[in-house]
C-alpha cells in the first residue's frame, strides 16, 4: 500500500484537474496503473488524482485516424475492432503481451506508456505506427510519441494513430516464457514507402529507426545493423548486454520480414 | 474516508483510509474469498468482477472503488448450492489447496458472461489472470469447458463411472491425439487428456479406493468459506511486521528501538536483546532435528540479506510498518560470501563462529556437515571400467511460491495457553520445536492448522511461528504475522543450488560398474534442511540403477544466500538432472539408444537399493535393506513413449519447419524413481468413531496441503468400513484433538497416514462385528481375534452376519453408545514403515529451439507414473500435471537471481517467472498402477516424483533439436544461445 499516502481527489473536470496535479510540496500522483505495478503502489505519493470522472477513456475513430483516450483500459484496446483492424492487430497484441486479463482492466494506455521497466510492446507498436499524444499543459499540444516524455504538471489526454495509408505490422520478441516480460523486443510498421521500427531491451530507451524506400533485403539488413550499433544494452539478470545487443540485429530483421 | 460501492449485488458504505486497498478493506470487512498473494496484483488471487471485468484488488486503491460494481465468489451461491462453476471446479478436481479458486471462478465466470461457448484458448486465457501454482492448469481448463457446457444446458460426461476401468472413464487407451490434431473449440473435451490404464496387478474390486471422488473440502473451498490461517476475525488483534537485513553478513553494533516504541499504537518491538538466546534448527523434522542447529530466533549477527532483525506488533500493519523505520541499527558490515568455493577459500570470512552452535562440522571452514558413503570399491571399479565419464552439472536456486504466504495467528486461549493457528505443514514439529524459544511447555501449546493455501516444502519449516508466539507473550494480545511476496523471496526457503560431479565407469556391453557422485550443496546461512536434501540428493543419484559399486560424497557448505530448504522432490530433482542428463551423455557417446540403456541398467523387482540403506535421511534409526517390491517402469517408458509419438525422434524431416527455418524440433526424456516416506522414521496417526447415525469422524494429524490426502486418508477409511466416503467426516488437523503426524512432507501421507487410517479402520470395523454379534445374540467377544470377522461384511450401512442376519450401522452406534455394555466404538492407531518403496515414472518432452535467440519452447510434456495404486486417480493427476509445470519454471524461467551484495532481484511474481494458464505446454499424465503390497491398499507415492524428470528430459530434448548440451539449470535463451554459438 502507498505509505505517505493522505488525500484523494476526484476532479469532475479537467481545469481542476490540472489545479490538482501543478507541481507542489505535496507529492501528488494520478492514480492510473501500468501493467507492471511498483511494489508500494504509489511509492511517493501523499495525494491521488482519480480521472476517472474526465471520460478520457474514449476510443473513436475517424477515416484518417484512430483516437485513443489515454485513460483507456489495455483491455478496452483489445476489444476496440478499428485496432484489431489495423495493422494485423499489432496494438492489441502488444496489449495482451503487456499483463494478464485482471490487471489489463486496470492498467490504462498512459500507464503502460509511463511505466519505463514494464513491458514494452505497447510503447514499441505506437512508436512504429507513429503515434502522437495530445499533451494537455498550459496549452494543448500534439506531440509525436517519440519525443514526448511525461512531464510535471501536464496531463497526456489521448494518443492519436494514423491510419492511412494502411500499415502492416511485425512483432518478434524473446521472453523466457511465451507471456514473459520480454528480454528484446522489436515491432515494425510499414504504411506507403516507410518503415519504422522501434526496438526495447536494448538501450535505455526504445530504439526508433525510420526509413524509407523498397524494403529490399539490403536495407533490411542495413537497418538492422544500424539498430545493432546503435544500441547501448546493458547488463541484468536476464541477459547480458552482448546478448541483447545480438537479439537487437535478430529480431528487429524479423518484425521487418513480417512486413515486407 | 467514507467508500459506497456495491457489493454482490447490495449497497454497502465502508471506514477506509486513503491509502488502503480494496483487498484490505474487504477482508477487513470479512469478505474472505478475496485473498492476499501478492502486492502488485500478479497473481491474481485477490480479483473480484469489478464492474463485470476481473480485476485484482491488491493494487486497487479503496476509493478507487466508489460508486462502482464489486463481485466477489460469494455472490455465487447465497444458499447452500454450488453455482455449475463451482461444482464443475469441485468435480473435475480443479482444486488443490483451494487458495486461488474464488478468483479462478471469477475469471470463468466473466468469460461465460461474455461467451456462454469458449474454446480452449479461450478458458486459458480467462484463467490467466490468476495463477496456480498446484495443478498446472489442466483441471481448472477442463473445469471452465464442463462448466460452460453445463450451463449452455448439454449433458456433461460423468467424472467417475466407478472402480478403475479406463475406457469406461477416458474412452479408448492409447487415444491421444497425434501431434497436428487442431485444437478443439467448444465442447468439453481439453487437448490435455489423462489416460488410467488397468491395474497391473488385480485384486478385489474396490468400492471408494481407486474411484475419482470429489475431494471433501472442495465444496468449502470453492465457496470460499473462511477456512486458511488468515480467514480469521479476533478483537485486540495487534499486527506483526519484521525488519530484515540489508546486508548479506554483517553484525549488529547498536540498535535503539525507543522511536519505534513511542510511536502510538505500537506494542512491543523485539530484537535480539528482548528474546531468550536458545540454538535451534527452523526445518520442520522428527525428533531430534538433524544438526547442526545455528539458529537462534533474533540474532546479533545477520548471515543474509533478509534475515531477521526485529519485530514489531502495532494496531494496524501501516503503524508496524511505520515503526520499522523508526528503529535504528548500526551494522558492521562483514564481508560476504555467495558460492561454496568462495566460502571454503582460505580466508574467507566465517558465517557461523559463534561457540553455541551444535554440531557444525567445521565452522572455520563454513563447512556445515558433510556425508562420506560407499558401497563396493568405486575407485577400483573405475579401474576395472571400458569407459569412465566425468561430468560436472550446477543447478540453481528456486523459490516454492506458494501462492498462500507464510502466515501465522497466535494467541492466549481462555485457558492462558498459547494457541498458534499457521500455516505449517508440520504442525507437530512446530509445537515441540517453538516451546523452547518462547519458554513454554509444549502441554501450553496448542498448533492450530486451518487449509493452507500450497506449501510445497515452503511450510516444512518452524519459520515464522515463534517471532508471532514471541510478540504475543510480549504483548498479551492476539498476533497476526503474513509474510509479503517480497519476504517470501528474501526470507522464506527456497530450492538448495548445487554442484554435482559424476563419475561413472561402463563396461563394453553398457552395463554400469561405477558410480560416484560428488555433492557441494549451498545451505545458505542456516543448515536447517542442508543435510537431509543433499542425503537425498544422494540416494536419487544413486538409486535409480543397478550398480554393484557406488559413492556419494557431500559437502554442506554456508554461504550468505538465502536459506534453502524443502521443496518438493528435495534434493532428488538436483540429482536426477545431473544423473538423467549422464545417461543420455554416455549413451549418445557409446552408440546406444539411450532408453534401452536405461531400461537395461535399471533398477527392477527385487533389486535391492543398496545406496538407501548406507546414507539414511539424517536419522539415527538402523533402515532395513530396501528392496524393490514393484515396479512399472518398463510399461512406463512403453506408454509414454507412445504418447508423445517418440517415433519422430528418428524422422529428420519433424526436426525441422520448412515456414520457420530458425527452429529446431527435439525429443527428450528420462526415468525417474523416488521414495515413499522415510523409512523407519515417519509416524502417522488416525482416531476413528463411531458417531450415533453411523457416520465416522476421523481425526488425524497428516495435513492436508491441497494434495488432497484429507480425501484420499477418508476413501481408505471408507474403503476399509465398507461405508460410502460421506459417511467418513475427516478433521485435520490440530495438536489438541489429533493423534500425531510427522507432516506432510517426503511423499508419506498416502502411504504412511493412510496405512495408519487403515489400522484404525480395521479396528473399529472388528468392533462393530462385535456389537453386532452381541445385538444379534451371538455374543462371541472370547473367540481369538480375527475369528469374528469371518463371514461379516457391513454395506449399504448395514453390518451383515454370516447367516445373513443384519443390523444398522445406527442400531450398532445406538446400542454401544446408549443401551447395553455402553461404550465408543473407536480406535487410534499408528503406523510406521520399514520400507520406502519406490515410485518409478518415465518423463518424455517436446521442445522447439530457436537456434537465433536460444528461446526453449516446451511444446508436451508426457509422464507416466507408477504410483502402486492411486487411491483417488483424480487428485493423482492432478499431482503430476501441477509437479511438472513446477518442474518446467526449475527447467526454463524461474531462477531466484542476487546483485554482487547479496540482494534479490526478482521479489515479485513476473520477475520471478511461474507459469500462467495460457503458456504451459500440453500435459499428458499417465497413471500405471502396481499394488505395492507395504502400501494400503497397494499404494505408494505420487507427489514428488513429478518434479524429477522435466529439467533432464528438456535437456535431452534441446541437444535432440541443436547438439546443445546444457549442463546447467535453468535453460533461459542466453544460457541456450550461448552454447549454440560455443558449439556444445
Amino acid at each position: 500500500m502507498p505509505t505517505h499516502l493522505r488525500a484523494y481527489h476526484r476532479p469532475s473536470n479537467l481545469a481542476e484537474t490540472l489545479a490538482l496535479i501543478q507541481p507542489r510540496a505535496e507529492v501528488v500522483a494520478v492514480a492510473q496503473l501500468g501493467p507492471r505495478v511498483p511494489v508500494g503502489l504509489y511509492p511517493r505519493a501523499e495525494a491521488l488524482v482519480d480521472l476517472r470522472a474526465l471520460g478520457l477513456d474514449r476510443l473513436a475513430e475517424t477515416e484518417t485516424e484512430l483516437h485513443l483516450g489515454a485513460q483507456a483500459t489495455l483491455q478496452a484496446l483489445i476489444d476496440f475492432p478499428p485496432l484489431r483492424a489495423l495493422a494485423g492487430g499489432l496494438l492489441p497484441r502488444a496489449a495482451r503481451l503487456a499483463a494478464h486479463p485482471g490487471l489489463r482492466n486496470l492498467a490504462t494506455l498512459a500507464g503502460a506508456l509511463a511505466s519505463p521497466d514494464g513491458p514494452p510492446e505497447v510503447r514499441l507498436a505506437l512508436l512504429a505506427l507513429g503515434a502522437s499524444v495530445v499533451v494537455q499543459g498550459a496549452e494543448r499540444r500534439r506531440v509525436p510519441l517519440a519525443d514526448c516524455r511525461p512531464a510535471p504538471g501536464e496531463l497526456w489526454l489521448e494518443l492519436i494513430v494514423p491510419k492511412t495509408p494502411p500499415p502492416r505490422g511485425g512483432l518478434s520478441r524473446v521472453a523466457r516464457t511465451p507471456q514473459d516480460q520480454a528480454i528484446v523486443a522489436a515491432v515494425a510498421a510499414a504504411a506507403g514507402d516507410t518503415l519504422r521500427v522501434a526496438v526495447a531491451g536494448a538501450s535505455p530507451e526504445p530504439l526508433l529507426m525510420t526509413v524509407a524506400g523498397p524494403l529490399d533485403e539490403a536495407r533490411l539488413e542495413a537497418t538492422a545493423r544500424a539498430l545493432m550499433a546503435a544500441a547501448q544494452p546493458g547488463d541484468d539478470y536476464r541477459a547480458s548486454a552482448d546478448y541483447r545487443r545480438a537479439m537487437t540485429g535478430v529480431l528487429a530483421r524479423r518484425a521487418m520480414e513480417a512486413v515486407r | 474516508m467514507k467508500l459506497s460501492f456495491t457489493l454482490n449485488g447490495a449497497p454497502v458504505a465502508f471506514e477506509c483510509e486513503a491509502h488502503e486497498t480494496l483487498l484490505d478493506v474487504l477482508r477487513r470487512n470479512q469478505v474472505w474469498s478475496v485473498k492476499h498473494g501478492c502486492e502488485t496484483g500478479e497473481c491474481g488471487v485477490c480479483s473480484v468482477l469489478l464492474d463485470g471485468r476481473i480485476a485484482p484488488t491488491c493494487v486497487l486503491l479503496a476509493p478507487q472503488a466508489e460508486g462502482r460494481s464489486v463481485v466477489t465468489v460469494e455472490a455465487l451461491n447465497p444458499g447452500q448450492a454450488l453455482h455449475p462453476i463451482q461444482q464443475a471446479f469441485a468435480e473435475t478436481g480443479a482444486i488443490q489447496c483451494g487458495y486461488c479458486t474464488p478468483a479462478m471462478v471469477l475469471a470463468t465466470r466473466q468469460l461465460l458472461d461474455r461467451e456462454p461457448n469458449p474454446s480452449e484458448a479461450q478458458a486459458r486465457e480467462a484463467l490467466s489472470a490468476v495463477l496456480c501454482r498446484c495443478t498446472g492448469y489442466v483441471k481448472p481448463v477442463e473445469a471452465v469447458l464442463r462448466a460452460a457446457a453445463r450451463l449452455r444446458g448439454e449433458a456433461v460426461p460423468p467424472i467417475d463411472g466407478g472402480p478403475l476401468t479406463a475406457e469406461a472413464i477416458f474412452g479408448p487407451l492409447r487415444s491421444s491425439p497425434g501431434p497436428d490434431a487442431p485444437e478443439p473449440g467448444g465442447g468439453v473435451a481439453t487437448r490435455t487428456r489423462v489416460i488410467t490404464f488397468p491395474t497391473v496387478d488385480t485384486r478385489a474390486a474396490t468400492e471408494v479406493v481407486g474411484r475419482s471422488e470429489v475431494k471433501v473440502d472442495a465444496a468449502k473451498l470453492a465457496k470460499g468459506r473462511p477456512v486458511f490461517a488468515d480467514d480469521f476475525a479476533m478483537p485486540g488483534l495487534l499486527h506483526a511486521a519484521l525488519l530484515t537485513s540489508p546486508h548479506a553478513h554483517a553484525r549488529i553494533t547498536r540498535i535503539d528501538t525507543r522511536r519505534a516504541k513511542a510511536l502510538p499504537g505500537v506494542h512491543a518491538v523485539l530484537t535480539y536483546q528482548d528474546v531468550p538466546r536458545v540454538i535451534y534448527a527452523s526445518g520442520g523434522q522428527t525428533y531430534p532435528n538433524p544438526k547442526p542447529w545455528d539458529q537462534v530466533s533474533l540474532d546479533a549477527t545477520v548471515r543474509h540479506v533478509g534475515d531477521r532483525v526485529a519485530v514489531v506488533a502495532a494496531e494496524t500493519p501501516e503503524i508496524a510498518r511505520q515503526a520499522l523505520a523508526l528503529i535504528e541499527v548500526d551494522y558492521e558490515v562483514l564481508p560476504a560470501v555467495f558460492t561454496p568455493e568462495d566460502a571454503q577459500r582460505p580466508g574467507a570470512p566465517v558465517i557461523h563462529p559463534e561457540p553455541d552452535a551444535v554440531g557444525i562440522r567445521d565452522a572455520a571452514r563454513n563447512l556445515a556437515i558433510d556425508i562420506h558413503v560407499q558401497v563396493g570399491d568405486v575407485e577400483r571399479a573405475l579401474a576395472e571400467s571400458d569407459r569412465v565419464y566425468e561430468r560436472t552439472y550446477r543447478v540453481h536456486q528456486v523459490q516454492q511460491a506458494a501462492l498462500e504466504p507464510h502466515v501465522v495467528v497466535t494467541y492466549w486461549d481462555e485457558d492462558d495457553r498459547l494457541v498458534i493457528r499457521t500455516s505449517t505443514q508440520v504442525p507437530f514439529h512446530v509445537r515441540r520445536m517453538v516451546a523452547p524459544l518462547i519458554g513454554l511447555p509444549v502441554k501450553r501449546i496448542r498448533v492450530v492448522k486451518p487449509r493452507i493455501g500450497g506449501g510445497f516444502g515452503g511450510k516444512q519449516e518452524m519459520l515464522i511461528e515463534d517471532l508471532c508466539a514471541h510478540l504475543t507473550v510480549a504483548t498479551g494480545r492476539p498476533v497476526r504475522f503474513e509474510y509479503t511476496r517480497e519476504l517470501e523471496f528474501t526470507s522464506a526457503r527456497s530450492r538448495h543450488p548445487q554442484t554435482l560431479t559424476f563419475r561413472a565407469g561402463v563396461r563394453n556391453d553398457g552395463v554400469l560398474h561405477a558410480l560416484d557422485l560428488h555433492i557441494v550443496e549451498n545451505t545458505g546461512a542456516y543448515a536447517t534442511h542442508g543435510l537431509t536434501v543433499c542425503s537425498v540428493s544422494g540416494q536419487r543419484g544413486l538409486a535409480t540403477y543397478r550398480c554393484p559399486n557406488l559413492r556419494f560424497r557431500g559437502d554442506i557448505v554456508y554461504t550468505n544466500i538465502p536459506t534453502p530448504g524443502a521443496f518438493r522432490g528435495y534434493g532428488a530433482p538436483q540429482a536426477e538432472f545431473a544423473l538423467e542428463s549422464l545417461m543420455e551423455e554416455i549413451a549418445l557417446d557409446m552408440g546406444l539408444d539411450p532408453v534401452e540403456f536405461r531400461l537395461k541398467n535399471a533398477v527392477r523387482v527385487g533389486d535391492p537399493i543398496l545406496i538407501t540403506g548406507a546414507i539414511g535421511e539424517g536419522s539415527t534409526a538402523e533402515v532395513e535393506p530396501q528392496i524393490v517390491q514393484t515396479c512399472a517402469l518398463p510399461q512406463c517408458v512403453e506408454q509414454a513413449a507412445a504418447a508423445i509419438h517418440w517415433d519422430r525422434k528418428a524422422d529428420p524431416a519433424w526436426r525441422v519447419d520448412p515456414e520457420r527455418p530458425h527452429v529446431r524440433r527435439g525429443l527428450g526424456m528420462a526415468v525417474c524413481m523416488h521414495g515413499t516416506a522415510i523409512a523407519g522414521l515417519d509416524m502417522g496417526a488416525a482416531s476413528l468413531k463411531l458417531n450415533d447415525d453411523g457416520s465416522f469422524n476421523l481425526l488425524v494429524g497428516a495435513t492436508d496441503l491441497g494434495t488432497g490426502s484429507d480425501t484420499v486418508l477418508a476413501q481408505i477409511a471408507a474403503e476399509t468400513l465398507g461405508v460410502p466416503l460421506s459417511d467418513v467426516i475427516i478433521y485435520s488437523s490440530d495438536t489438541d484433538f489429533t493423534p500425531f503426524d510427522t507432516g506432510a512432507y517426503a511423499s508419506s501421507t498416502t502411504y504412511i497416514s493412510g496405512g495408519a487410517v487403515k489400522k484404525a479402520a480395521d479396528q473399529v470395523r472388528a468392533q462393530i462385528f462385535e456389537r453386532a454379534a452381541l445385538m444379534l445374540g451371538m455374543d462371541r467377544r472370547d473367540d481369538p481375534p480375527g475369528r469374528l470377522e469371518e463371514g461379516w461384511t457391513i454395506r449399504d450401512r448395514r453390518c451383515y452376519a454370516p447367516d445373513g442376519r443384519s443390523v444398522t450401522l445406527e442400531a450398532v452406534a445406538l446400542h454401544s453408545l446408549h443401551t447395553h455394555d455402553q461404550r465408543q466404538i473407536m480406535a487410534t492407531a499408528s503406523h510406521m514403515s520399514p520400507h520406502s518403496p519406490p515410485p518409478f515414472a518415465a518423463q518424455f518432452a517436446e521442445v522447439e529451439v530457436d537456434t537465433e535467440t536460444g528461446q526453449v519452447t516446451v511444446k508436451k510434456l508426457v509422464m507416466a507414473v507408477d504410483c502402486g495404486t492411486a487411491i483417488n486417480p483424480r487428485t493423482a493427476q492432478g499431482q503430476i500435471e501441477g509437479g511438472l509445470v513446477q518442474a518446467l519454471g526449475y527447467a526454463v524461467s524461474e531462477a531466484m537471481v542476487m546483485d554482487e551484495h547479496g540482494r534479490q532481484l526478482a521479489t515479485r511474481f513476473g520477475d520471478y517467472r511461474i507459469f500462467q494458464a495460457d503458456e504451459v505446454p500440453e500435459i499428458e499424465a499417465i497413471l500405471v498402477p502396481t499394488y505395492e503390497p507395504s502400501g494400503p491398499f497397494g499404494a505408494k507415492a505420487v507427489a514428488e516424483i513429478p518434479m524429477d524428470g522435466v529439467a533432464p528430459a528438456v535437456a535431452n530434448a534441446i541437444a535432440h533439436a541443436v547438439g546443445a548440451r546444457l549442463r546447467e539449470l535453468p535453460f533461459t535463451p542466453e544460457r541456450v544461445w550461448r552454447a549454440l554459438r560455443e558449439g556444445r
